[in-house]
């Protein structure tokens, strides 16, 4: 099998496999790179599709054969009780970190706020200027907000997951969670319970700014996500239910590209932005 | 009567997403079941503050404009969480803001064409300056500023100075408008409402 990296493209083919009773791992093992993207929705395949643990057990095998791989440090990010999970790149440096949302307050804690800190040093110390960082801060803080907000129908614990992975010039940052999705949040209102596919509530979540909150049919998030990144070299992701809705060249008017998707649970978004070139999704580079 | 005031402060610089503003509200929840009986200044002190967004404004001080309309128009509520917007008898306010917060804020009451208090502290010390952002139609900006050099009044005291020719019952209606857009506060006097700009009642510093 030739080689290849496993970016959100190729984390839904081996989702399709999965559904379809297949194993994955010739996959995984085939596999000499991950993107963020790719890596996020892996993870939120094995916890997120039903019988997921024939996907778990597979990870754990790759796992234990790649100990470098940035599927284990993903994977301990999600597994793990501690906030936050870093790992280091070939160089050393520490340009990947993971953080757990399980609890209301994993969303306000001094422990986002490092994380945060951190997303924005990383960001400054490759080249990016210092109010675009914290532009993008403020929309990984507004994404994993919504986790919170919208993920669960009652307050419980919370099933998400936020990283970054950031080189010189380019970054990548990720919010997954595995929870009702946006379809089932939607719906909830009495504004949106019309809606009857993942790609018609993709759509009004993210372009006509669609909130769940009865009596208040136009939220926040989405719009000052899209607001923050106009005329930046941004190309956003957003995937739940059965669809996935994709947005470049965010400013003026845009109504994305939908594309189907093998079905998962929760909302997984991501964005990547390169200061030149296009704002591919890259693999992060590992020994 | 001053009104007191009910100070918020995020307490971080970026004041960002719903369920920081959300628990910055349920601290506040003992402070703010006064309001329900009395008036209360709710003042968002954004002083410090680098950043700010709709979600965490329409969690704080847009839901403090909801719970004061609310009161106004006596409606109610069966949600139980501390941030259910119920009657309250809040005029909001947003204080301490640097340049872009204060375009944010803009930018955030003009989609809703609403206007909001911004107060700061005048330079000679505890008097409050009032601006306006967001949205605040043209009639209702003029009546507001007429209130103002008038310092106190009824619509009738409007109508007898003012060069317009609208009726009592006109000038009642803009006045009513000011207070469910938190900007005027009223105290009734046999069958008449004495109104009085919110800013002007509102002891902010004192």
């Amino acid at each position: 099998m030739a080689a290849m990296v496993v970016d959100s493209r190729n984390s839904d083919a081996i989702r399709r496999l999965l559904l379809g009773g297949s194993s994955v791992i010739n996959r995984l093992d085939g596999a000499h790179g991950f993107t963020l993207p790719g890596l996020m929705e892996v993870i939120a395949s094995a916890a997120g599709v039903p019988s997921n643990g024939e996907l778990e057990s597979q990870l754990l095998r790759y796992i234990s054969a790649h100990s470098r791989s940035p599927l284990k440090a993903c994977w301990d990010g999600w597994r793990s009780h501690a906030a936050s999970v870093f790992t280091a790149d070939m160089h050393g440096v520490r340009p990947l970190e993971f953080y757990r949302l399980r609890e209301r307050d994993d969303q306000t804690s001094d422990a986002y706020q490092l994380f945060q800190e951190r997303f924005v040093r990383s960001l400054k110390e490759n080249q990016f200027p210092a109010k675009f960082a914290n532009a993008l801060a403020g929309v990984l803080v507004e994404v994993t907000d919504n986790v919170i907000q919208h993920s669960r129908r009652e307050p419980g614990e919370y099933d998400g997951l936020a990283a970054y992975h950031v080189e010189p010039g380019y970054m990548a940052a990720v919010v997954i969670d595995v929870g009702q999705g946006v379809l089932a949040s939607l719906t909830h209102s009495p504004d949106w319970e019309h809606l009857q596919t993942s790609e018609q509530a993709l759509r009004a979540a993210v372009i006509d700014h669609a909130s769940c909150r009865p009596g208040q049919p136009q939220g926040e998030g989405f719009r000052f996500v899209l607001k923050s990144l106009a005329e930046r070299n941004c190309r956003l992701r957003f995937r739940s239910g059965d669809a996935a809705l994709r947005i470049e060249e965010i400013g003026g008017v845009h109504d994305g590209t939908i594309t189907g998707s093998p079905q998962l649970c929760g909302l997984q978004f991501s964005i990547c932005c390169a200061l030149k070139g296009p704002p591919d999704e890259r693999p992060i580079l590992f020994s | 009567m001053a009104i007191p005031s009910l100070f918020l402060t995020p307490g971080r610089r970026q004041a960002l997403g719903a369920t920081l503003g959300q628990d910055c509200i349920a601290k506040m929840k003992p402070l703010l079941d006064r309001s329900a009986q009395a008036e209360h200044a709710f003042v968002l002190d954004l002083t410090g503050v680098t950043d700010v967004n709709g979600s965490f404004l329409k969690a704080t001080v847009f839901w403090a404009l909801q719970c004061g309309q609310a009161d106004v128009r006596r409606t109610t509520s069966d949600n139980l969480t501390p941030w259910a917007i119920r009657p309250l008898k809040l005029f909001p306010a947003v204080t301490g803001c640097s340049g872009e917060v204060v375009d944010e804020i803009a930018d955030f009451f003009s989609g809703r064409s609403l206007p909001i208090m911004h107060l700061e502290k005048t330079s000679s010390g505890k008097r409050v300056t009032q601006l306006i952002l967001g949205t605040l139609d043209p009639v209702l900006d003029r009546t507001l500023s007429a209130l103002i050099s008038l310092g106190e009044g009824t619509a009738s005291n409007l109508a007898t100075r003012s060069n317009e020719t609208i009726s009592i019952s006109g000038w009642s209606n803009r006045l009513a408008d000011l207070h469910l857009l938190r900007l005027a506060t009223r105290q009734r006097q046999g069958k008449y409402f004495i109104y009085k700009s919110a800013a002007d009642a509102i002891s902010l510093w004192d």
